[in-house]
């Protein structure tokens, strides 16, 4: 039984890694570049969303679309103002720039609202969850379901519309899009826009239940990136699978060795798929 | 370097008696300016100098981006720390072990993700550096979490002190001490650059699958900067250890001091000898100044909250009150040099190119 739970638990945390980690493939697909500060987005959403909750009253549920749309235009400001130079250019400004945002979204968090760990208060989503034996946080449980819907959400959007196809289409070949009379310029904006509304969606739902801290986004954002290179870089549902590999393989080895070495096991599977199949498990190339 | 020419005998760009004239001045600059903090920018500056300059030599002159030169930072300073505080082990003595300890991590580390290109390499490399961060902060031999704290040695003589290289009345010894290690890289990292290695280096950084079809043994080019970039590296986190007398994991080998020792060399700009020397004395006299001065969180009094208006409302509530400032200059600095001026603000000077 113990092994269902532990599995279960997974997938629940999973799922989460899955949503964080489809964002960032999705900007690394259409142009090639790495937001290392994707966690720092998350981690303004999870801000915002505690304080609309003590200042404003505002349940998670409704301030959701609010930060969502929020996180959308603040997407695309980064993107006008910085992504849009990364597009083509060499690794080390690529790499440095958004590691630069990271590190300045951190240290501004720090400045204006102290290290100090906040945590919603309690909610209609607290409390526990019980069903046949098995245990769960009722708060966790709404966030994984809520992290599916999103995600089920964003591959309707870039299978069934036509921006998520034109999307699709800049990713493939941005020549050939430009010809077809796709403003490309335009969906880079759009893939930063919905990179940052989707893990603002994240990082309301995660606040429900997780500890808020400027540092909170590094925590999911580095074992995101192995979920990415488990999918392939660059593939959106790649990423998704490979969130939920993060989630497993992080819950159970934890369970077997210690919560403190979680991670590890991430980072040791990132080393392995790397050096094994460079591509990953679902790459194209 | 062209005397022939009969122009100024220059290194690198810079004419020869700016060089010596700038080794002068940061000899006699500590004689000059006594008050101890005057000195510990400067230290500081030496020391980055030093670890921006080792980290030119493998991410700058091979093109290999390493975001984990933590991981020798903290064996330095570690091994240092560990043998003082549990044998009395000076440094003097343990230096050839931390070597020793930090070559086998590099070829462990290097061995494999040398062959890992672009981002693949980065985040190998951070990856790399984490897990030793998290099994470092679980290990209870070398503090854990927590870290070692060095205990206070009152030397008896100055010979005593130079043996347990403590010294508490004064900071010209580790000035001294930082000045001789940013020399001897800064040489090494000149002198690389007439040699076969430098001109493997650089066509390993420019052309790596020209250079290969030509024979060139790729990997154990890459390996000898690797390993020349962390003796450096790992002589800096022995003599940060000394320094601070306090090794913890947060302030050796977390992600945000791999970053710095990179940010340093990008800054003021890779492949160049010189950039990773102005990158840390510019940078690091801004940041050990507002860390001096603005790291103090305010404190708000209810009263400004009670004469009410938005502004002390929003104080009091979201309250963060300033702290950080160095960081949040270091990050901005980053990212506008990352986006207005990629070669790093060496590249303002167009005939250092």
């Amino acid at each position: 039984m113990i092994y269902v739970q532990v599995a279960l638990d997974g997938l629940i945390v999973g799922l989460m890694f899955a949503l964080v980690a489809m964002g960032l493939s999705l900007i690394y697909g259409i142009m090639d570049v790495v937001n290392f500060a994707h966690g720092e987005f998350m981690m303004i959403a999870m801000y915002a969303s505690f304080f609309m909750w003590t200042y404003l009253g505002f349940d998670p549920l409704l301030s959701s679309p609010i930060i969502a749309v929020c996180m959308f235009g603040f997407g695309v400001l980064i993107y006008r103002w910085l992504g849009k130079y990364l597009v083509g250019a060499t690794l080390i400004p690529q790499v440095f720039a958004t590691f630069g945002l990271m590190v300045f979204m951190q240290a501004g968090a720090n400045f204006l609202w102290k290290a100090d760990t906040r945590t919603l208060p309690e909610n209609w989503s607290s409390g526990l969850f019980q069903f046949d034996g098995l245990f769960f946080n009722m708060a966790e449980l709404v966030a994984a379901g809520g992290a599916l819907a999103t995600a089920v959400l964003m591959f309707w959007f870039i299978n069934r519309t036509e921006t998520g196809l034109a999307l699709q289409a800049t990713a493939e070949d941005q020549q050939a899009a430009r010809l077809l009379g796709i403003d490309t310029d335009r969906m880079f904006a759009i893939a930063w826009g919905l990179s940052a509304a989707t893990i603002g969606i994240g990082g309301v739902l995660l606040s429900t239940y997780y500890v808020i801290n400027p540092l909170v986004g590094v925590k999911w954002v580095l074992p995101a990136f192995v979920a990415v290179a488990i999918g392939g870089f660059g593939s959106v549902l790649g990423a998704f699978y490979g969130g939920i590999i993060i989630g497993l393989i992080q819950v159970g080895g934890g369970f077997l060795t210690s919560a403190n070495y979680k991670t590890l096991f991430a980072y040791g599977l990132f080393l392995l798929i790397v050096l094994v199949r460079p591509h990953g498990l679902m790459g194209r190339k | 370097m062209n005397p022939a020419s009969g122009e100024t005998l220059r290194v690198e760009g810079v004419p020869w008696w700016v060089v010596v004239g700038g080794l002068g001045a940061l000899i006699a600059y500590p004689l000059v300016f006594t008050m101890p903090f005057h000195q510990h920018i400067v230290i500081m500056a030496l020391l980055y100098g030093t670890l921006g300059t080792a980290w030119n030599i493998l991410g700058g002159y091979t093109g290999q981006v390493s975001i984990g030169h933590g991981v020798y930072y903290g064996i330095g300073a570690y091994t240092a720390a560990y043998f003082y505080v549990n044998f009395g082990l000076s440094p003097w003595v343990s230096w050839p072990l931390a070597l020793m300890i930090a070559f086998v991590a590099a070829f462990v580390i290097g061995l494999p993700t040398f062959r890992l290109r672009g981002h693949y390499f980065v985040l190998a490399s951070v990856f790399i550096a984490e897990a030793v961060y998290i099994i470092i902060s679980n290990w209870d031999m070398v503090g854990g979490a927590i870290g070692l704290e060095y205990p206070i040695h009152r030397a008896e003589s100055s010979l005593d002190a130079l043996w347990h290289l403590q010294f508490h009345k004064s900071k010209l010894p580790y000035y001294y001490g930082i000045l001789t290690l940013f020399v001897a890289s800064v040489f090494v990292s000149w002198r690389i650059r007439f040699r076969p290695l430098g001109y493997f280096l650089k066509a390993v950084s420019e052309e790596q699958d020209a250079a290969r079809s030509l024979g060139v043994d790729i990997a154990r080019y890459k390996m000898v900067a690797l390993l020349i970039s962390v003796l450096f590296t790992t002589l800096c986190g022995m003599f940060y250890a000394q320094y601070v007398m306090y090794v913890e994991p947060v302030n050796t080998m977390s992600l945000i001091v791999s970053l710095e020792i990179a940010f340093i060399a990008i800054f003021g700009g890779i492949k160049t000898l010189w950039g990773p020397v102005l990158g840390a004395f510019i940078i690091i006299p801004v940041t050990e100044f507002l860390r001096a001065n603005f790291s103090g969180h305010i404190a708000l009094d209810q009263s400004a909250l009670a004469e009410g208006g938005i502004g002390a409302w929003v104080d009091y509530y979201m309250a963060g009150g300033g702290g950080n400032v160095d960081l949040l200059v270091y990050g901005l600095l980053i990212i506008i040099i990352a986006r207005f001026q990629p070669n790093g603000v060496i590249g303002f000077f167009h005939r250092f190119d």
